[in-house]
C-alpha cells in the first residue's frame, strides 16, 4: 500500500510475503502465530483483503465448473456399454 | 460418503446389482472424464481411459480397503489409468521426477512489478489496488468466464492442473488429494498454490481486459 504515513514494522508481513501464504491460510496450515501477523496484516490493507477475495472468487468459479466438454461418443452409448462391461465382469468373477 | 456406505455399495457390487453400479457411474463420471483430461488431451482417448478405468476398478475391487474412501481409490484408479493410457507414446514420467519439476518451479505468486522496489520506503507493498472481480451478470459474460478459466486449468503443468482439478473444481480436500496422487501434503499445498495462483492471474487479466482507464 501506497501513502501511508507510519513507518513499516520489520516483524510485520508486507504485502508480497502475504500474496505467498493465501493458500497455506485458506488450508488452515499456517502456524498460530502466522496466522495472527496474517490477519493483522488483513485489518489494514485493503489490496491484500482485495487479492484474498480474487483467490476466493477463483475456487467459487472453479466449484461451479460443470462436467467437461461431453466426449464422444455419446452418453447413452457410453452408459450401455458400461453396463455391458458390468455385466460380463460379474460373469466372469462368479 | 462414509465408509458404511462404501461398504454397502462394494458389497452390492460383488453381487452383480446392476443399479448400484449404474448410480456409481452417474455420480462419478463427470470428475473421471475431468481427471482423465488433464493427462490425456484428445476426447476419444479420454473416453477409453475413463472405460478401462471403470473396468480396473471393477476387477481391483477385491483390493479395495476401507483406509481411504471410495471416492478417493476410483479418482486414484483414474489418475493411473491415465497416466499409463500415454506410457506406449512417450516414457512414463515417474510421479517423484513430476513433483521435483513443478515445485521446483520459479516464480512468485504475483509479478513482483506490482510490487514497491527493495529502494522504496514501502518495500513489498502493492503498488496499485488489485481490481475486484466483478460478478458476470450476462450470460454471456459468464460463459466466457468459464471458458477463460477453463483455458487457464488446461495450460497449467499436469499434476498442478490435477491438484486443482481435485481440490477446487472437485471439491476435495488436500489430504484426499495427497492419497490419490501419493504425493506429500507439503507439496500438495505447494502445487495447488502454485495452479490458484496463476489461474487468478488469468482471470484478472480477463476480467479487466479493457476496463482499464
Amino acid at each position: 500500500m501506497t501513502g501511508r504515513q507510519p513507518t513499516p514494522n520489520p516483524i510485520e508481513l508486507v504485502c508480497q510475503e502475504l500474496v505467498e501464504l493465501v493458500t497455506e491460510y485458506l488450508s488452515g496450515g499456517l502456524s498460530p502465530a502466522d496466522r495472527v501477523r496474517f490477519e493483522k496484516h488483513l485489518l489494514t490493507c485493503p489490496p491484500c483483503t482485495q487479492y484474498l477475495a480474487q483467490i476466493q472468487s477463483t475456487r467459487a468459479l472453479a466449484a461451479e465448473l460443470g462436467p467437461v466438454a461431453p466426449s464422444a461418443p455419446n452418453g447413452d452409448d457410453v452408459d450401455l456399454k458400461l453396463a455391458d462391461l458390468f455385466r460380463r465382469w460379474h460373469h466372469k468373477a462368479d | 460418503m462414509t465408509g458404511r456406505e462404501d461398504a454397502e455399495t462394494v458389497a452390492a457390487l460383488r453381487r452383480g446389482d446392476e443399479a448400484t453400479f449404474a448410480a456409481l457411474v452417474r455420480r462419478h463420471q463427470p470428475a473421471f472424464q475431468r481427471i482423465a483430461r488433464v493427462w490425456v488431451h484428445d476426447a476419444g482417448a479420454a473416453a477409453e481411459v475413463v472405460q478401462d478405468a471403470w473396468l480396473a476398478a471393477l476387477e481391483g475391487l477385491e483390493r479395495f480397503e476401507e483406509r481411504s474412501s471410495l471416492r478417493t481409490w476410483l479418482y486414484g484408479i483414474v489418475v493411473n489409468t491415465a497416466r499409463a493410457h500415454g506410457r506406449a507414446a512417450r516414457r512414463l514420467v515417474p510421479m517423484s521426477a513430476l513433483v521435483a519439476d513443478e515445485t521446483g518451479e520459479a516464480g512468485p505468486a504475483v509479478e513482483a512489478e506490482r510490487f514497491q522496489p527493495e529502494s522504496h520506503h514501502w518495500a513489498g507493498h502493492w503498488i496499485d489496488m488489485p481490481a475486484p472481480f466483478p460478478a458476470p451478470d450476462r450470460a454471456l459474460e459468464r460463459q466466457e468466464l468459464r471458458a477463460a478459466l477453463e483455458a487457464a486449468i488446461a495450460a497449467l503443468p499436469v499434476l498442478q492442473q490435477q491438484v486443482i482439478v481435485l481440490c477446487d473444481v472437485e471439491g476435495l480436500t488436500g489430504e484426499e488429494a495427497c492419497n490419490i496422487l501419493g504425493v506429500a501434503s507439503t507439496n500438495q499445498r505447494v502445487l495447488l498454490h502454485r495452479a490458484r495462483s496463476k489461474v487468478r492471474a488469468v482471470l484478472e487479466r480477463h476480467l479487466t481486459e479493457g476496463k482499464q482507464p
